[in-house]
């Protein structure tokens, strides 16, 4: 004889029932011992002690930190690499000048260099 | 103060009274002790440290939509696990201890189970294992847990046509392997 759906149901979920009032006793401690764990009430501060918390903070933090020191200790002009870099244009210009390079030789022709770059520095200065 | 230990209370007796249906509902879902376990637990910390102060009515849906969403993850993962094992083809002695910790029959295995003498029972959640997730889920919501059709949708994240199609399907295809035990 066939039951209706409703009863059907009402079996299945009391065949259910007694399932869970079956389970074993090492099954319900584990239970019982989660539910008290999920109790227990952890001040917010401890939450965030948690690793997977900090993890991304120190991740941030380092990269925070990278960019800051990328952006403000960025070599300045004037440092030594510039002036080289500058003094290496004149530098090449007179290697490669068709002039005659006895000069290059003789220190007075290096009083001679300094003083002409301070001429030439002056009316840029001045303007 | 009072008002805080009175809804602890509250929330200890409301686990108590749903975590052994929680369990068995999680066990259908990966048919694995532990893997249930964890994830009822998982449910149980979220619910008590995120919803504690809403209404106590609520809490019975919301507690099973985090418990669904969490069950959702574990088949994610347990995808991925089978995909990497496919992909390095792990040694047979693990694969075959997979597939039996797989199997629906792995239930009657569990010392649980074991008690459950009762035939129909024991057929019960052979055939409750081998419905399809979604048709298993929405059934034991809906029949054991008793919740409606829109929080039942909510929980398992599918419109209300579907929590209706899923039960009367899983209804229809137990009536139909149960029947002859009757």
């Amino acid at each position: 004889m066939s039951i209706s759906d409703s009863e059907f149901e009402q079996e299945i979920r009391s065949t259910l029932e007694s399932g869970v009032t079956n389970l074993d006793a090492e099954t319900r401690s584990r239970l019982a011992a989660m539910r008290n764990r999920a109790l227990e009430h952890k001040p917010l501060w401890s939450r965030w002690l948690t690793i997977e918390h900090w993890i991304p903070l120190t991740a941030f933090a380092t990269i925070a930190v990278l960019a800051v020191s990328l952006v403000f200790f960025q070599p300045h002009q004037g440092s030594p690499e510039q002036i080289a870099l500058q003094d290496s244009d004149i530098a090449l210009e007179v290697l490669f000048s068709t002039d005659d390079h006895d000069d290059v030789g003789d220190p007075d022709f290096y009083v001679w260099l300094d003083m002409a770059m301070a001429e030439d520095e002056e009316p840029k200065n001045a303007g | 103060m009072g008002r805080g230990q009175d809804s602890k209370q509250s929330m200890q007796n409301f686990l108590a009274g749903i975590e052994g249906r929680a369990f068995r509902i999680a066990q259908f879902a990966t048919r694995n002790r532990d893997d249930a376990l964890e994830l009822v637990q998982d449910a149980m910390m979220r619910l008590a440290h995120k919803y504690s102060d809403r209404p106590t009515e609520e809490w019975s849906a919301l507690f099973y939509s985090i418990l669904q969403s969490r069950i959702r993850d574990w088949q994610r993962r347990q995808a991925v696990r089978n995909r990497f094992r496919t992909w390095f083809a792990w040694n047979e002695e693990d694969e075959e201890y997979d597939v039996l910790e797989q199997s629906p029959a792995d239930a009657s295995s569990e010392p649980s189970i074991r008690l459950e003498n009762d035939q129909f029972m024991t057929r019960l959640n052979l055939e409750l294992g081998a419905l399809p997730h979604r048709q298993q889920q929405v059934f034991l919501l809906r029949v054991w847990e008793g919740l409606d059709i829109a929080q039942t949708a909510v929980a398992m994240q599918c419109s209300e046509s579907s929590v209706k199609t899923h039960h009367a399907r899983a209804l229809q295809k137990l009536r139909e392997k149960l029947e002859e035990l009757r």
